[in-house]
């Protein structure tokens, strides 16, 4: 069994001219230690996608179908009938962050400015006694109103533990956000994202904000601890570059659907979608030669389709070099060209039946 | 269409037939606009001789005052033509060298040369006809649009504020060879267009047309394709080029992001807290770069090759506050090779190649 598996998601939003389509028919799975990486160009979906397993969409969303397994558990069962949902629903605020934890991408956004970090952190374990016992061993199982002293010093404890994990000196605990830069407190958001061990972290945008440098340093540490934890990550970003040296898996998305998933190198080496070919040969690099680069860049001609009425079919034809008359008809189904790597592309399914295109 | 003032009143009135509303014209006809530029020297486009920029800090009364050392000291030349990056993290003083540059703020010390006069101290009209030759690229092509002005108004206004204002027909037909120079065609289906009906790749290509419309001789790109989507950029940084190819158009381009960089400049330097620390031909610095920041940098760049093993960076810490900058090399204190004497004295840039140049001692002594 996968730990999480998404299947033909459907998210559109209630706006004042109709629906956008932001989500349409995403299927995916995660097995536990596994990275996805889930790329794609700003507004194609891909943050809805991961906001919607732990269900903090705005109230304009409907999840219109499809389903999110996670541990067995269709969590999309506890949406209401119209399929908005329920923000204080018991069962998914005792998933939230116990289980599935999310590290976002404003660093200084995530963080009360009036609170100190540790506290902060603190917070989040004293709202979820259940966990307690999974992280602190026995001093956890106390369900009193009043943490006693040993818990305290327990919860205390493991905060400063993770600081020292993701790489912040000990005695920063009791600074409040302002007071640290933004490499470190997207440091401290990873260590508040790991606090109740949860298995499952989602990772909005990590690091897009920051320099190259902190970059750097910030997607090694994420690496590193997923591997010491065996936590399981979906990593949401826009550069196809930094995901790929930190994913198992990339999901390609867009305008609301799946493209291509494949291994990184699957994907660079043997990238099938006309989408994902042409998304990589616009993307620089400092790597090789400089004549092969500026000879291989090429620019996508167009713009994505607006989401409230997109295009028919599959939603890349308007801008597709080799679209032919059915990709605007019909939608087209996944295909397995190579184990694990799955293309959705009319062109890529007949080619694979042996017909020609 | 009321209440656009009145640009947009004449615009809307079919900008053709009827006569242009005429503002107060401190400015002469359109002739000016006409004349190529400031007389064009031969050399440099662009020279810059220890910039400075310091901002002065609020203290306690009778306490010696303290600055902020954005810019301690920064020489570089462009020539026509060439296309110059400028690369280091957030905070090492690039924006501040574009602004000084434009004069939109004033250096505290140093002369910056444009075209041989020296516009540190310009001011009234030869500043105005100075900026006409030097134009801006903003970084977000969301906040750097009026939302309330068409796309012909915007690209208009700045043939109307350098004296076109009599002549419709001429201003019309500048802004369509603007618009198809920045790659946005049909012209026509982009003319009326207000800013939110376009998407991020064809708002920075008005902002383009809107930089090129007065025919400058150097633009500054500031961070010209960091907001946008992957697939868009590439066709950005191909207009660039291009309008290299055109117009000749010099370009300081500033960045953070070395394979944008080495896309479009002839050379690179790279600045660290408001100091040059290494300067090369794009290639010969990315292939061989020699101050171990720019090999750091170079280092953490993301390469989509699935492969590569992660290395630890060979420098810790973050950028140290720019009001007490360290003493002598202020990379000595995340630097891996720094001794004591780094802290004796600045580096100065010296050529360690042919037309390579590096600031840091123990490489100028041969020790690294």
């Amino acid at each position: 069994m996968h730990l999480l598996e998404v299947k033909d998601l459907k998210i559109h939003f209630k706006i004042e001219d109709g629906w956008v389509e932001a989500v349409d028919g995403v299927s995916f799975y995660l097995d536990a230690g596994e990275t996805l990486g889930l790329v794609g160009e700003s507004g194609c979906g891909k943050s809805t996608t991961a906001f919607a397993i732990t269900q903090l969409l705005p109230k304009n969303a409907y999840i219109k179908g499809g389903s999110i397994v996670f541990k067995g558990k269709d969590l999309l069962k506890y949406l209401k009938k119209d399929g908005t949902i329920r923000l204080f629903d018991e069962r998914m605020r005792k998933l939230r962050w116990s289980e599935i934890s999310i590290i976002f991408q404003g660093a200084m956004d995530a963080f009360n400015p009036v609170y100190r970090m540790g506290k902060q952190i603190e917070e989040a374990m004293y709202a979820h006694p259940e966990a307690l016992p999974r992280t602190l061993g026995p001093v956890g199982e106390e369900t009193a109103r009043r943490p006693s002293k040993e818990l305290r010093e327990a919860v205390r404890k493991r905060v400063e533990d993770l600081f020292d994990v993701v790489g912040l000196p000990k005695d920063r605990v009791d600074n409040y956000p302002h007071e640290f830069s933004e490499g470190m407190r997207q440091r401290a958001l990873i260590a508040m994202a790991l606090t109740l061990a949860p298995s499952l972290i989602i990772a909005d945008e990590p690091t897009t904000a920051l320099d190259v440098i902190t970059q750097y340093k910030i997607l090694k540490e994420m690496a590193d601890i997923q591997k010491r934890y065996r936590t399981s990550m979906i990593l949401i970003s826009h550069d196809v570059s930094a995901v790929a040296e930190l994913a198992d898996r990339m999901a390609v998305m867009y305008a609301g659907r799946l493209v291509e998933i494949a291994a990184p190198l699957d994907l660079f080496m043997n990238p099938c979608h006309p989408y994902t070919g042409g998304l990589l040969v616009t993307i620089p690099t400092i790597k090789g030669d400089k004549e092969a680069m500026m000879a291989r860049i090429q620019s996508m001609p167009g713009s994505p389709p607006s989401l409230v009425n997109p295009p028919p079919g599959c939603r890349f034809h308007p801008r597709c070099p080799i679209a032919k008359d059915i990709c605007s008809k019909a939608v087209p189904e996944p295909v397995e060209v190579d184990p694990g790597h799955i293309v959705w592309c009319h062109k890529v399914r007949t080619e694979s039946e042996g017909n020609e295109w | 269409m009321n209440g656009n003032g009145p640009e947009g009143e004449a615009w809307a009135a079919d900008g053709k037939d009827k006569a242009m509303v005429v503002g107060d014209d401190e400015l002469k006809g359109g002739d000016e606009v006409e004349k190529e530029g400031v007389q064009k020297t031969e050399g440099n486009v662009l020279e810059v001789e220890d910039l400075k920029k310091y901002y002065k800090l609020k203290g306690e009364l009778f306490s010696k005052p303290r600055y902020v050392k954005a810019i301690a000291g920064v020489s570089f030349n462009i020539k026509p033509g060439e296309m110059m990056g400028m690369v280091g993290e957030t905070g090492c003083g690039k924006t501040v060298v574009a602004r000084l540059i434009v004069r939109v703020e004033d250096p505290t010390g140093g002369a910056i040369r444009f075209h041989g006069v020296d516009i540190a101290k310009m001011k009234g009209k030869k500043l105005r006809q100075f900026r006409k030759n030097a134009q801006m690229i903003f970084q977000d092509p969301y906040a750097s649009l009026n939302p309330r002005m068409t796309v012909l108004q915007s690209v208009s206004e700045p043939l109307f504020n350098y004296g076109m204002r009599k002549e419709p027909e001429k201003v019309y037909t500048k802004v369509v060879k603007a618009l198809e120079d920045a790659g946005l065609l049909p012209v026509k289906e982009y003319l009326e267009r207000f800013p939110h009906e376009l998407s991020g790749g064809e708002r920075q290509r008005v902002s383009i047309a809107r930089a090129i419309i007065l025919k400058p001789s150097f633009i500054i790109a500031d961070e010209p394709v960091s907001m946008l989507d992957v697939s868009i950029r590439a066709g950005i940084m191909q207009l660039l080029l291009s309008l290299r190819e055109e117009y000749g158009i010099a370009c300081l381009l500033i960045t953070h992001d070395f394979s944008v960089a080495r896309y479009v400049c002839d050379n690179i330097t790279v600045m660290y807290l408001g100091r040059f620390v290494e300067k090369a031909e794009t290639e010969e610095l990315i292939q061989n770069p020699i101050h171990p920041y720019t090999k750091a940098l170079l280092q953490a760049v993301p390469v989509a090759d699935p492969t590569r093993e992660k290395e630890e960076l060979p420098i810790s810490g973050d950028i140290p506050s720019p009001i007490d900058t360290p003493s002598g090399c202020v990379f000595r204190t995340r630097c891996p090779y720094a001794i004591d004497s780094c802290a004796d004295s600045m580096p100065e840039l010296v050529e360690m190649r042919p037309g390579h140049k590096v600031a840091c001692h123990r490489v100028a002594r041969g020790e690294i």
